[in-house]
């Protein structure tokens, strides 16, 4: 009969309209977690990264804390694993030099283990950061170097 | 049932099936790195780097508690460590003693501590039964006629731990044989020495011979050093010089050589000078001991022969087991008991790390008596 086909013409449309609803929102919600989970990925690999360069080299030049801006980019370590007093105190001072190094939103503090603040440089990010801390040396004690990025 | 009603109950189906296929598809799909374990990694190799650079990974086996505390102030708050060491003898050793009173109190002389490489290697014996030996670091069966094979022996040797006996070969029992890995031959020669550079003899060398001079003779103190069977007196003066009966030259200082004049071939060193105590260290490789089988002892090789003659070992090693023909007193026979029980106790834990932790290692040379080169193990895990 005529009026038989339209209902179930209808009913399909329903059933279809739900599925394509359906299949929209998880692709949306899976494709968002994807990529929010992809960018923290991609954080903290920068934020591995970054700390290296700042705990494992001295920079370039390597004496680059006796001409600050003679800097082409900041490294903290005298020797791999232990910190430069020094260029401590110069990145303490400026913070802006460690944009030679770290491109982009950052946030780095390093304590020594009596939990002395020695360097603050930035400010707290946002809920989507990533941060890393690396067990270090300062001269005659140990410390930490903590970097968040965002 | 009508036709247009069978379409629908079939779209409805697949809808379904669609429904609960599509999430348990996008759910397996997972672009996350887990970053656990690259993150404990990461932080292991910077704790070793920075104990490295500090120069506090050479204190560990002379001061591990420095070292267990500066680890505990920079590992992150929320991991935990544990710390284990490979390739040196634990710092002390709990020896488990099979054996009678006497013989007990004969092993308590024996075993003084040694010192090599800066460090102190420090030997606690207890009286046990092979069935109680499991908690010790390694068992010493002294003139002990068996069963060999008990459970609780074969279970303790599984495990990973080392068992020494010090015993004549007198009809030994086949358990005995196996155990120790020896067959019995039919000849012995006297000429007896270290037989390739097992880490007996390494030991051996590195911890010499400890002499005690607790007489007071005047302006010196005297003790009694005795290789090859032959006593040798020890006079430590006041200046710290050292007189040695026998030697050549005799009066000697710190880091000085010599040999004895009962055989000139071979040389000796005098490795520390205390106000009342001197090591003299072996110097050449193939120490070559007084033959120490007795006549009654029927002659045996093993399948590692540790100290032999051509025809014969005196001490061998099969695994974990090692078995020393019963020795008369003297130095070089003590020395080569607290060789072969620190051999036998080369790894071990400061602190014993979770199951599952992530490790990362280290390789710190030690010198100067030994070259030794100590394997650091440093064990993480999240707090929670």
């Amino acid at each position: 009969m005529k009026g038989q086909t339209k209902i179930e013409f209808i009913f399909s449309l329903v059933f279809f309209s739900i599925l394509i609803l359906f299949l929209t929102l998880q692709v949306n919600s899976n494709i968002s977690s994807a990529l929010s989970d992809s960018y923290f990925d991609s954080l903290r690999a920068r934020a591995w990264s970054l700390a290296d360069i700042l705990v494992r080299t001295p920079g370039d030049p390597p004496d680059w804390e006796v001409n600050p801006a003679s800097a082409r980019y900041i490294g903290l370590a005298s020797e791999p694993f232990n910190l430069s007093e020094a260029k401590l105190r110069e990145v303490q001072n400026n913070c802006d030099l460690l944009n030679k190094t770290v491109r982009g939103p950052y946030r780095l503090v390093v304590y020594d283990e009596y939990g002395s603040l020695i360097v603050e440089c930035g400010f707290g990010g946002p809920e989507l950061s990533s941060g890393v801390t690396v067990p270090v040396f300062i001269g005659d004690r140990f410390g930490t170097l903590t970097l968040v990025v965002w | 049932m009508k036709k247009g009603f069978l379409q629908i109950i079939e779209v409805g189906i697949t809808a379904l099936v669609i429904v609960l296929v599509i999430p348990g598809l996008f759910s397996a799909i997972d672009v996350k790195y887990q970053w656990d374990r690259p993150d404990l990694l990461r932080t292991g190799i910077s704790v070793l780097s920075a104990l490295e650079r500090s120069g506090n990974a050479s204190k560990i086996m002379s001061e591990p508690q420095t070292v267990l505390r500066s680890i505990e102030r920079i590992v992150p708050w929320n991991m935990r460590f544990g710390l284990g060491i490979k390739n040196s003898p634990k710092p002390y050793i709990l020896v488990g003693c099979v054996c009678s009173p006497e013989d007990y109190e004969n092993v308590r002389k024996m075993l003084t501590p040694a010192f090599y490489n800066g460090r102190w290697v420090n030997f606690t014996v207890n009286l046990t039964d092979p069935r109680s030996i499991g908690v010790h670091d390694v068992a010493l069966f002294v003139n002990y006629s068996g069963p060999w094979g008990l459970a609780e022996i074969e279970n303790y040797l599984k495990s990973g731990k080392g068992i020494v006996s010090v015993n004549d070969t007198l009809n030994p029992s086949q358990d005995f044989l196996d155990l120790f890995g020896l067959e019995t031959v039919s000849g012995s020669n006297p000429q007896v020495s270290f037989r390739g550079y097992d880490s007996v003899e390494k030991y051996f060398i590195a911890f010499g011979f400890d002499v005690n001079a607790t007489e007071n003779l005047g302006s010196v103190v005297s003790g009694t050093w005795t290789v090859w069977n032959q006593d040798h007196q020890v006079n430590i003066t006041q200046t710290g010089r050292v007189q040695i009966s026998g030697a050549n030259p005799s009066d000697l200082g710190e880091g000085d050589y010599f040999y004895l004049t009962v055989r000139p071939d071979y040389y000796f060193k005098v490795k520390k000078v205390w106000p009342r105590e001197v090591i003299i260290q072996p110097v050449n490789l193939s120490y070559p001991f007084e033959n120490f089988l007795s006549t009654s002892e029927d002659p045996v090789r093993g399948k590692v022969n540790i100290v032999s003659s051509r025809l014969n070992a005196l001490v061998t090693r099969n695994g974990t087991a090692i078995w020393i023909s019963g020795f008369p007193a003297g130095d070089d026979y003590r020395v080569l008991l607290k060789a072969a029980l620190a051999s036998l106790v080369t790894d071990f834990y400061y602190l014993r790390p979770k199951e599952g932790a992530v490790v990362v290692s280290s390789f710190v040379p030690f010198c100067c008596d030994i070259s030794e080169v100590v394997e650091l193990d440093l064990y993480l895990w999240y707090a929670v």
